[in-house]
């Protein structure tokens, strides 16, 4: 039972790189002969290219907004007492929380009034703040584990707050803000609701390019492109996974 | 007693004027901690709840001020029949996730821990692949001449795919949707204690009642959260019911895409938006309820 | 002189609750002075407004003849050893006890580690992380880390509770020692009474937020100031009692008592007419017959029970009249007082004291 459920969840993964590797022109499984030319096809496409290299870049800056956004409030959030304390977590964690359309509706019509609609960089931004709420649990997580005496300490040994943050509080939470950061990054790399709202026609990322590829040919070509998208994200898993065990290892010492 | 001493002991009723002096400059740690807060939160004023919050606006402002929209919402019979498919659809993939969930949940709780790393990464896997990708991997196996297809036909007798039906919908989504109950009942199952199914069994419970009277009361609100949660994101889910669903197949998020870019009715996407934010909200604050209640085993 | 630490005044609330309560306090230069209560007494939180990890509700701090009120915890040059450690997990000892150093930018860091880790033993260890040290290896990395800067004051909250008790005991004495050598200032906190009489140079003994008594160890063991201080450092007997007379002695009426008992003048610092008649069991002389000479106080009284202790033997006993009594005696010497055998407990005016009743 649990080898099938298992494999269910699996299983379609798999046939996507299978079916990447498909010796002919449409869409065919169990497969009909090997052959790399939709790989050939794929990197010969510019369009196919350039689209890889706008989610990258969309990705990173995503995620580098929402690691640092979700890593302040993180902190302030462990350490502020005041009022508005609930409400600003509220505020931060419903992201999580509001259905993806909801929010690609809503960056529409404000993209639409500001003019932004297609723009790479306020996409970038509507998708950071899909990204915070992770960032700020796995963060919150990693301070609820920290002894909050050791910024105590730092401080009474003379270090002001940024080197306490710097050097005694940052290092601890190092694979946790690595974690939400690659978690971000993989969120905006493949996100594929909202952009067929705000890509307009200047901002084809993969996902829309996918997208629009299932909807309206449906070759093979789009299975190598879906390649590239599960390599991306398992790697970087892999690679979340990897750096927190190691990262892990030194703060647990 | 009525001791007045050189060293009282504690100061009754407390003392007088003198005991908060105003304004004193405080330390600066905590000023730190509300700027650390504050600023990401301006952040997602301008950025997230801005245009939310206007968006939800304009559900009762467009085309004319009035909750007209609602109205329209509510007494269409083609809406409320999107609004139906849409929840029985969520409400099947919830179940169908739990069922297949748990026992895979059960299964990574209860074994080794380095089998229980491997066999985590088949479900963590799927979970980090595109949505997109997996939609797509179930076109090609629910397609006319798919993989399913074809093994299904014994039972069918025909070659027509289950594409473009709500088979393939509850199906893919279920797919899509099922790393979540897997993940979160497992955190609930490896937070409880095994020695608690033991110390049932010593105190003379059989294996199968120190599972229903221990181990399943401990992980219901993880279970029942996980199934809300699944519930939530179906309902608003786009991608998989847009691609391998039909057009009898429209769920809320299908119909309100429709509504901003093919008939321009920006007004009533907004309003079934709301509803859906509301639907969406409401439900993930009852899991919060429901699991701070029952307390220990949270999501 | 002035002194290296004051309190003046200081009040400490947490919203409505007094945690601290009017606290005026001078610690000298190089004085080891030990705040000693139960826990909730309000000792840490005197030692975290001190560090600057508190702001305080009232009142002036000064250290070193400076104003460090208001002051953020890093500028105030002060070493807080925490009761957990508080040692960075991610630095090897070398570095956590280059941490203040570098954060002043110091000069010469490599060689002043190199001293407080020799001071400390702790040489061999200085590439492990706290993980891979012991509790005791924690604690003296701790020690180093507070001290390397030779800050103005050398706090410690209860730095050997995490520990076992034979290592805890030969801490105590490395501590001391290491205090002397380093010339520290020192305020140290711990609920261990014992801790607090063998260490310090003076013991402020705190109670619900309040100072009842500073003094040293031996002034505050024999001559406590009220009830608390009495029953709270080492062994008591202590019995409700009212004032009759103050003349050349003060009579008392001692409840569970037949007859007056008799207090040296000196030894009544009861503020009222009711306090409380207190006297340490050693002081207590046992006897089969009543003793001869008047002008000591006498009581009859029956074994109840026996507690055997290792070296000494607990006997406790009750008064005609009721009142609970105890006296130690060596084990092995108080073969006669077995269950419900009667004796004469006595003892001089000189010995016993009448305080200030504080519960």
């Amino acid at each position: 039972m649990v080898t099938l459920v298992l494999a269910f969840l699996v299983a379609p993964v798999l046939i996507v790189v299978v079916e990447s590797f498909n010796g002919v022109d449409y869409l065919a499984f169990p497969l009909e002969g090997w052959s790399l030319r939709h790989y050939e096809r794929f990197l010969g496409d510019a369009s196919w290219l350039e689209a890889t290299a706008l989610s990258a870049r969309i990705a990173l800056v995503a995620s580098a907004v929402a690691t640092v956004v979700g890593t302040a409030a993180a902190w302030g959030l462990a350490r502020f007492a005041g009022r508005g304390r609930s409400a600003a977590f509220a505020l931060l964690y419903s992201p999580i929380v509001v259905p993806v359309i909801v929010l690609a509706m809503s960056y529409y019509f404000l993209f639409a009034d500001l003019r932004l609609i297609g723009r790479w960089a306020a996409i970038a931004v509507a998708y950071s703040v899909m990204g915070v709420p992770y960032v700020l649990v796995s963060v919150t997580g990693a301070l609820q584990r920290l002894d909050p005496e050791l910024e105590n300490a730092a401080r009474t040994l003379g270090a002001g707050i940024a080197r306490t943050l710097l050097r005694v509080t940052l290092p601890q939470l190092a694979s946790a803000v690595l974690a939400g950061a690659l978690f971000a990054f993989v969120i905006a790399f493949d996100e594929a609701v909202v952009i067929l709202f705000v890509s307009g026609g200047d901002s084809v990322t993969l996902a829309r390019k996918l997208w629009d590829s299932v909807r309206y040919d449906l070759t093979p070509t789009l299975a190598v492109a879906g390649t590239v998208l599960i390599c991306v994200c398992v790697a970087l898993f892999l690679l979340s996974e990897a750096a927190g065990a190691l990262l892990g290892r030194r703060e647990r010492r | 007693m009525t001791t007045r001493t050189p060293a009282p002991g504690p100061p009754r009723g407390g003392p007088g004027g003198e005991r908060r002096r105003r304004g004193r400059p405080r330390l600066r740690r905590p000023a730190f901690a509300a700027v650390a807060l504050g600023l990401p939160v301006a952040v997602m004023l301008a950025v997230y709840a801005w245009p939310v919050g206007a968006m939800l606006v304009r559900s009762v402002t467009e085309p004319e001020p009035g909750l007209s929209n609602l109205v329209r919402a509510v007494t269409d019979p083609t809406i409320l029949h999107v609004l139906w498919v849409t929840v029985r659809m969520a409400a099947e993939v919830a179940v169908v996730s739990v069922l297949l969930g748990f026992p895979v949940a059960y299964f990574l709780a209860t074994s080794p821990p380095r089998r229980a790393r491997v066999l985590l990464l088949l479900v963590v896997i799927p979970f980090w692949t595109s949505v997109l990708v997996r939609s797509f991997a179930w076109i090609v196996l629910l397609g006319d001449g798919g993989l399913v297809t074809r093994l299904l036909h014994p039972l069918t007798g025909d070659g027509r795919g289950l594409l473009y039906g709500e088979g393939a919908v509850v199906v893919a989504l279920t797919h899509i949707l099922l790393p979540f109950p897997v993940l979160i009942i497992k955190a609930a199952l490896d937070r409880i204690d095994g020695s608690l199914t033991r110390a049932a069994r010593t105190l003379g419970a059989g294996p199968l009642r120190a599972f229903a009277l221990v181990y399943l009361p401990l992980a219901a609100p993880a279970t029942a959260g996980g199934g809300v949660l699944v519930f939530v994101i179906g309902l608003g889910f786009y991608v998989t019911p847009a691609l391998v669903g039909g057009p009898k197949e429209s769920t809320i998020a299908v119909v309100i895409a429709r509504s901003v870019q093919e008939t321009f009715d920006w007004g009533m996407a907004a309003t079934l938006a709301t509803l859906l934010l509301l639907l969406a909200v409401g439900l993930a604050l009852a899991v919060r309820r429901l699991t701070a209640v029952k307390g220990a085993v949270a999501p | 002189m002035t002194d290296q630490v004051a309190f003046d005044g200081v009040h400490k609330w947490y919203g409505d609750v007094p945690v601290v309560h009017d606290l005026t306090l001078g610690v000298g230069a190089g004085e080891f002075l030990t705040l000693l209560g139960p826990s909730g007494s309000g000792k840490t939180t005197t030692l975290r407004v001190l560090a600057g990890l508190e702001a305080v509700t009232s009142g002036e701090i000064r250290l070193a003849g400076r104003t460090i009120t208001d002051e953020a915890p890093e500028r105030r040059n002060i070493g807080l050893v925490f009761q957990n450690y508080a040692l960075f997990p991610h630095m090897t000892v070398a570095q956590n006890v280059a941490f203040p150093l570098r954060a002043r930018r110091a000069a010469g860091i490599g060689a002043r580690v190199d001293r407080a880790l020799e001071m400390t033993r702790l040489t061999a260890l200085r590439e492990r992380y706290p993980r891979q040290l012991s509790g005791g290896q924690q604690q003296r990395v701790a020690l180093a880390r507070a001290f390397v800067f030779d800050p103005a004051v050398l706090l410690m909250d209860e730095p050997l509770g995490a520990l076992d008790r034979n290592l805890r005991d030969h801490m105590r004495l490395e501590l001391k020692a290491l205090q002397r050598r380093v010339g520290a200032t020192v305020v140290y906190v711990t609920h261990d009474q014992e801790e607090a009489l063998a260490m310090s140079d003076r013991v402020g003994v705190m109670h619900r937020g309040v100072l009842q008594q500073t003094a040293s160890p031996e002034e505050i063991y024999e001559r406590p100031v009220n009830s608390f201080v009495a029953r709270f450092l080492g062994q008591s007997v202590c019995l409700p009692a009212t004032r009759v007379e103050r003349a050349e002695h003060t009579v008392l009426r001692v409840e569970g008592v037949t007859g007056p008992i008799l207090v040296d003048r000196d030894n009544d610092t009861c503020e009222d007419l009711s306090g409380e008649f207190m006297i340490r069991p050693e002081r207590l002389r046992i006897a089969g017959r009543r003793p001869a000479p008047s002008g000591v106080n006498a009581v009859r009284c029956v074994v109840e029970a026996r507690v055997y202790l290792g070296a000494r033997t607990e006997v406790r006993l009750r008064a005609e009249a009721g009142a609970p009594l105890q006296v130690t005696v060596p084990t092995g010497e108080g073969g006669a007082l077995t269950e419900g055998s009667a004796h004469w407990l006595s003892w001089t005016p000189a010995d016993g004291r009448f305080l200030t009743r504080v519960v």
